[in-house]
């Protein structure tokens, strides 16, 4: 550790030499100095030191709003403005700083785009204390938003595009007269889209990148559920099977790499929705009020639209030759299991899910045996032994017969599980 | 390197545009105050409370529903114009809601509540006055033990936009008031 140290400050030396006899040109050799210079950042005890930074930026922000919220009568209107364009200034020269003299620091930017965010809303609050302003909630957090933006792209900081995250989802909910006006959330949402684009491109599974996919997934669904929930009627099992079937899909065709399974927050939210949609129909009480009957136009619309969006992800998954057809096709059974209602009645519908869902428990199980992949067949195993465990509650068994289950089941796990970490460990011979 | 000039360059304009933002506000209420016109209206205030600027005494208007001028029905939660007048005591009432700008008299910028037969319900666009957080609480007490009393608000109006200048108790300011 201490060597790479030594090593990195001597190469840090050495660049601006090899630059001047032209062995090494400027941009190559700026790349090579923010690369390491994140490395160190991003190691053990500098790390920590990272995080205190930025944490006690954000709290100090935090800390000036509160104060500043007392609303001292003292202050005539006169110091007032002299104090919030100090504060604002103060944080701008902060963030000047970082940019000029640390443009590869992660402490310096984050921390610095978090006090300026943060400092630029108790500006704007400030005023609107001031002259009393009544409670224009919606154009004060569009406001704000739109000048935290820029710093997200300036500073290439995440945690300032946290904050504009969670600006417009509270736009969103409490800024909005009426409720045409939230369509307009896609745009803003859509504004981050660049930044995004540029972290995968640099680190599609950096720190950076993975933050963000969660946390614009998160709101993507938020917003999805906020806009739409009031049109979505008797297809709704379709209409988010769908939804989670396209999220597992992007996740199959762009976020596929052999890295740890929580930063594929893409295949986790789909698949994970897909798989608990999948058990919950195999009751047969959810198919009791379906039907296959768009319950309005704009359902139609949806419906129609999601669908096509998850025709051209599969299209994509197929190019690529990769077998994600099981959950990516679950919307199709779903459409299966509403026609079968209609047909024969909700037994059967429950009886499509329940094929289906042991089907894929059973495919992943195969798959995780053949590749000796614990977590495959470790979710093979949680997804059958969770169908007969959920048929066991459904229907009347005594407790000393469901409790037998139970043990087998567990016993089934433990076997399963040894016998492949034996296998693993004589292929590893 | 030639990137990270840009952001420099980008950075300083996005300065100048914060700081803007905010002094474009300071100067567009500071000049109501300066040059609007100047009203009374009658209240009944409460107490809330909002997380990010700090305490605020509300208040509430009397005959805030008013006739429809004009064939236009504004919709719900969609901004319509109140026409001001003054009744016998000198106090500002809203005299009617149209859906478009006034050539002529004065008038301010409100949000439609409801739309009826009786009328149309608008929200004024003043409906708080901020005080230092011990205040708030003893500001409502000192409402409650003047009820009865008169209360109002003065108001300074310009071009449809509202600032609120000082809050009354019995014609007193309210500082001066709960200091009494």
């Amino acid at each position: 550790m201490d060597k790479d140290k030594k090593g990195i400050e001597w190469l840090f030396r050495q660049l601006p030499e090899w630059v001047e006899k032209g062995i090494l040109p400027q941009d190559r050799a700026d790349a090579l100095r923010a690369h390491y210079q994140r490395e160190e950042e991003g190691s053990g005890s500098s790390r920590l030191l990272t995080l205190f930074a930025i944490m006690g930026l954000a709290l100090i922000g935090l800390g000036v709003i509160l104060i500043l919220a007392h609303n001292w009568d003292q202050l005539s209107r006169m110091h007032r403005l002299v104090l919030l364009l100090g504060q604002l200034f103060g944080a701008q020269l902060f963030a000047a700083y970082a940019l000029w003299r640390k443009p590869d620091s992660i402490a310096w930017c984050e921390g610095s785009g978090v006090l300026l965010a943060l400092l630029l809303g108790a500006s704007l609050a400030l005023i609107g204390q001031t002259y009393h302003v009544a409670a224009e909630t919606g154009s004060f957090l569009l406001l704000w938003m739109l000048l935290v933006l820029p710093i997200v792209y300036l500073l290439r900081a995440v945690l300032p595009a946290l904050i504009y995250l969670a600006g417009i989802m509270a736009w969103l909910f409490v800024g909005v007269d009426y409720p045409g006006e939230k369509q307009w959330i896609w745009l803003l949402l859509a504004l981050l889209g660049p930044y995004y684009w540029q972290r995968l491109q640099t680190e599609r599974y950096g720190e950076q990148a993975v933050i963000l996919s969660w946390s614009l997934l998160l709101c993507a669904y938020v917003s999805f559920v906020e806009i739409f929930q009031r049109y979505i009627g008797e297809l709704d099992f379709l209409v988010y099977g769908t939804l989670f079937a396209a999220t597992y899909l992007i996740g199959r065709c762009w976020f596929d790499e052999e890295v740890s399974v929580w930063k594929k927050a893409h295949k986790l939210v789909g698949g994970g929705g897909v798989l608990a949609l999948s058990i919950a129909l195999t009751f047969q009480e959810f198919w009791h009020n379906e039907k296959w009957q768009a319950s309005g136009q704009e359902e139609q619309w949806l419906v129609g639209a999601l669908l096509l969006l998850l025709v051209g992800f599969l299209w994509q998954s197929f190019r690529k030759e990769r077998g994600a057809w099981a959950l990516g096709l679950q919307p199709l059974v779903v459409a299966g299991g509403l026609f079968l209602v209609q047909a024969c009645g909700s037994w059967a519908s429950a009886l499509l899910f329940n094929v289906y869902a042991l089907f894929i428990g059973i495919r992943a199980l195969v798959q995780g045996v053949k590749r000796n992949s614990f977590t495959r067949l470790n979710a093979g195993m949680l997804l059958v032994a969770g169908l007969i465990l959920v048929r066991f509650f459904d229907l009347n068994y005594s407790y000393v017969f469901r409790g037998s289950v139970f043990v087998s089941v567990g016993g089934a796990f433990l076997l399963v599980n040894a016998w492949l970490a034996r296998r693993k460990g004589k292929v590893m011979k | 390197m030639k990137q990270i000039t840009w952001r420099k360059g980008l950075f300083v304009v996005l300065a100048i545009l914060q700081v803007s933002a905010a002094l474009y506000m300071v100067w567009r209420w500071e000049d109501i105050l300066q040059t609007g016109q100047s009203y009374r209206w009658q209240t009944a205030p409460v107490d809330p409370y909002d997380a990010l600027r700090g305490r605020y005494v509300r208040f509430s208007f009397k005959g805030n529903k008013v006739p429809l001028v004009g064939e236009a029905v504004p919709g719900v939660g969609q901004r319509a114009y109140a026409l001001i007048g003054r009744d016998e005591k000198g106090y500002a009432v809203l005299q009617g809601v149209q859906a478009e700008r006034p050539r002529k008299g004065e008038y301010v910028r409100v949000k439609v509540q409801q739309v009826s037969a009786a009328g149309v319900s608008v929200n004024l666009p003043f409906d708080r006055f901020y005080l230092e957080e011990s205040l708030a609480p003893e500001a409502e007490k000192a409402f409650r033990a003047a009820a009865g009393q008169e209360s109002s608000v003065a108001v300074r109006i310009k071009n449809g936009d509202a600032v609120v200048e000082e809050l009354y108790i019995e014609n007193i300011p309210l500082l001066d008031y709960l200091k009494r």
